[in-house]
């Protein structure tokens, strides 16, 4: 579903992304780690089509910027960041009107709402939110077209314990769903239970990519190997 | 203090370190020293006027642009209150073993570092001081200072209003009552000559060259103090400035000696400016949260968008926004104080109708220039909805900023329709400039795109954004070469007319190519970062 061969972004002489490869297929959940600053939400934003990049990407077998891929892919930012003047409601509208849904979005809408606790809020303006609302909202935008590939950064910062609950709930529902999930976070127990697939980066380059039914040892235990027994510092 | 007094002098150092490794940073200094001097030497060069203007205007224009600093500081102070402290110092500095009043000082010179950067504009003014008033450079460093003074009253002003009247309904009513009341007397005066002069320039005039305004609080003390000492009575200078310092001071001290435990009524207005400041600078993303939004409490009727199917929902969505944001739908209170500046300015013009059409259109433009990297249309580029969405780039471009072309085109209409009647501008010349200002709009957002085509971003930093003045005015440049030739052998009475048009012809044509040449430009390019303020 998701494929990166070869992604370099550069910002001036700084090297984000340097060379770097991926392939999350259909039904994994794939989950991207590394220290501040290795270049995460680059490359994800990079997925995304948010940047240029030398490599190349596709989603769903179709180029990353071509409107087949963007129809199918959903992402929700590190920061989420809600249209001030808009409700949540309309929130869902704007994405359910712009990525064209059929009439009975309002069904998936009012679902994922009551799913988030959004329920009461639907009627609140995005800029009376607090962080975790806008984050909840933010992945009911994410989710609301039903897409194939569903790309999170750092999700859960912000959500309550029920939304964080929540959350692995619907990420769960998804990949049982034959969709593929990239999720970068930093809070590993999280997705313990559910990876299929790790990503681990450091100063912009993949250090290491572990498929759980290759591993005997948890995602944590695969992370801090790294990091804390002397095999790669976390020092820049 | 010596923590402070350290980390005022280390902040500085560091400052003027980090140029060594920004180098746009460094040229833009450069441009901006250069800029200063290149205003400072040519106003310098400049000879004197025979028959210098009453300098009593002068007084009327410092008075008039004192009085707008004076507003703009003050109007926070029954909100959120004076922001002397960013949120660094609220951090580190409010928690920390350092007495609250030392702390204020700190605060206090700090606001001061600023304002004293920020005032370095008042010398661009050199050249219509010295040209109109045969004011030296001496004379415009004094008003310089003058200007730093006074905004430095204005912000302990705020603290000490915000002190005492924050949380309380009746405190805060009595200040307003008292910062109106100081103008009253002004506001009498000027009522009683417009009944006895019969215009408003009599009036005005009357108002300025009257010793109400001179002592006056605050704006009175500073324009006439500082317009005293240019004619050389420096102990009417000296007084009214005196009056002014001795102002600042007893606010200062009754804040000072009387409610050290004011973290609380600063830390609002720190958290808030940070905000601001943050979501500008750090995350691009929430700089439209920022910019786009309203600081008013709103009443939620109409709900939903309504319409919209694929790139086209950007526009309605706009228009929800807008009609939500702004009491007057589309436009908002920028629009209709250009709206209402123009109409005022047309009551007073007199002589060539067609000078002061064209000088509106100038002036509309250069507005537009800086104003249109505002539009909801440009700041969707700072979200991700505007790439993601699944829709042809070009097509998601022309609705998100659909918006804004609509709302140009009926401020123009009225703008230009209102003016030409006020001062009796031929109908032609009248229809011309409106094109001309729409056709202006439409080449803006065709340079817009076209720069993210080429550059990959949107023209984003200082430097870039210096780069974005001539990226809109070389292109022009033909333009206005044909323009002018066609004003020059063109009839007298046509000439203004066929210019514009064609000068708008240019700017459709060049607006029409960079569309046609950025059609992918939106899939294409890296999702900008706001400029820093």
């Amino acid at each position: 579903m998701i494929s990166v061969k070869g992604l370099t972004k550069k910002y001036g002489k700084l090297i984000a992304n340097d060379n770097i490869s991926l392939e999350l297929k259909a039904g994994e959940l794939g989950v991207l780690l590394g220290p501040n600053g290795a270049g995460k939400s680059t490359l994800i934003k990079s997925i995304c089509g948010l940047l240029r990049f030398d490599g190349s990407i596709t989603v769903d077998g179709h180029d990353n910027r071509s409107l087949e891929a963007k129809a199918v892919l959903g992402y929700a930012p590190e920061i989420a960041v809600p249209y001030p003047m808009l409700t949540v409601a309309e929130h869902m509208e704007f994405i359910a009107r712009a990525y064209r849904m059929e009439d009975n979005w309002k069904d998936r809408a009012d679902e994922l709402m009551t799913q988030f606790d959004l329920d009461d809020k639907r009627n609140k303006l995005g800029k009376e939110l607090s962080k975790g609302m806008k984050q909840k909202v933010s992945l009911c935008c994410a989710m609301l077209p039903d897409p194939k590939v569903i790309i999170l950064d750092e999700p859960l910062s912000g959500l309550d314990p029920h939304g964080i609950r929540q959350l692995q709930r619907a990420i769960e529902e998804m990949r049982e769903a034959g969709k593929s999930v990239l999720v970068s976070t930093h809070m590993i127990d999280t997705v313990e239970s559910s990876w299929d697939v790790t990503f681990i980066m450091k100063k912009g380059q993949m250090v290491r990519e572990c498929r759980r039914a290759e591993q005997a040892e948890t995602l944590e235990d695969i992370y801090f190997s790294l990091f804390e027994e002397g095999e790669l510092s976390t020092d820049a | 203090m010596r923590s402070l007094t350290f980390l005022l002098l280390r902040q500085t150092k560091n400052r003027f370190l980090e140029l060594k490794t920004t180098p746009a940073k460094l040229i833009i200094y450069i441009i901006a020293i250069g800029a200063l001097a290149y205003f400072v030497v040519m106003g310098m060069s400049m000879e004197m006027p025979e028959v210098p203007s009453d300098p009593v205007l002068l007084k009327g224009i410092l008075a008039g642009f004192f009085m707008f600093s004076f507003v703009v500081t003050l109007l926070p102070a029954f909100t959120r209150g004076a922001s002397l402290f960013e949120m660094e110092d609220a951090n580190f500095l409010f928690v920390a073993p350092i007495r609250p009043r030392t702390v204020l000082l700190y605060g206090l010179v700090k606001t001061a570092k600023t304002i004293v950067i920020g005032s370095w504009f008042m010398v661009f003014q050199i050249q219509w001081m010295r040209g109109s008033f045969g004011v030296s450079l001496g004379g415009v460093v004094l008003a310089a200072l003058g200007y730093i003074l006074l905004t430095l009253v204005c912000q302990v002003l705020n603290l000490f209003i915000y002190a005492f009247t924050n949380a309380n309904a009746k405190r805060k009513m009595w200040a307003k009552i008292i910062l109106v009341a100081v103008f009253m007397p002004a506001v009498a005066l000027f009522c009683v000559a417009f009944l006895n002069e019969g215009t408003l320039m009599g009036a005005l005039n009357g108002l300025i060259a009257s010793p109400v305004l001179d002592f006056t609080p605050i704006v009175g003390w500073a324009s006439a103090g500082i317009t005293a000492i240019l004619l050389g009575e420096m102990l009417t200078g000296i007084l009214l400035l005196g009056l002014l310092v001795l102002a600042g001071v007893v606010f200062f001290g009754a804040v000072f000696f009387g409610s050290p435990d004011y973290y609380e009524d600063v830390l609002g207005a720190t958290e808030s400016a940070f905000e601001k400041v943050r979501a500008v600078q750090e995350d691009s993303a929430a700089a439209i949260g920022t910019l786009s939004g309203t600081n008013r409490d709103i009443k939620i009727k109409a709900v939903g968008i309504g319409r919209g199917r694929g790139a086209d929902t950007f526009f309605y969505k706009h228009i929800r926004e807008s009609f939500r944001a702004n009491y007057l739908g589309l436009w908002g209170i920028p629009s209709i104080i250009v709206v209402i500046g123009a109409v005022v300015w047309a009551f007073f013009s007199t002589g060539n109708p067609e000078f002061h059409l064209f000088a509106v259109l100038i002036t509309l433009s250069i507005i537009e220039m800086f104003g249109s990297g505002y539009c909801r249309g440009l700041l969707e580029t700072y979200n991700h909805y505007i790439y993601m969405v699944p829709d042809r780039p070009f097509t998601k471009w022309i609705w998100a900023n659909m918006e804004s072309m609509f709302t140009v085109a009926v401020e123009a209409i009225i703008i230009f329709v209102a003016t030409g009647i006020i001062v009796g501008a031929p109908i032609w010349i009248t229809f011309a400039a409106l094109v001309t200002y729409i056709v202006y709009a439409f080449y803006l957002s065709g340079i817009s795109l076209a720069s993210m085509r080429v550059t990959g971003t949107k023209l984003n930093t200082m430097l870039l954004l210096v780069i974005y003045f001539a990226v809109v005015l070389i292109p022009l440049v033909p333009g206005v070469i044909g323009a002018a030739l066609v004003f020059a052998v063109a009839p007298y009475a046509l000439a203004m007319t066929l210019a514009l048009l064609v000068v708008s012809a240019w700017m459709l044509l060049v607006g029409i190519g960079c569309f046609a040449l950025s059609k992918g430009a939106l899939h294409n390019s890296d999702m900008p970062v706001m400029p820093k303020i």
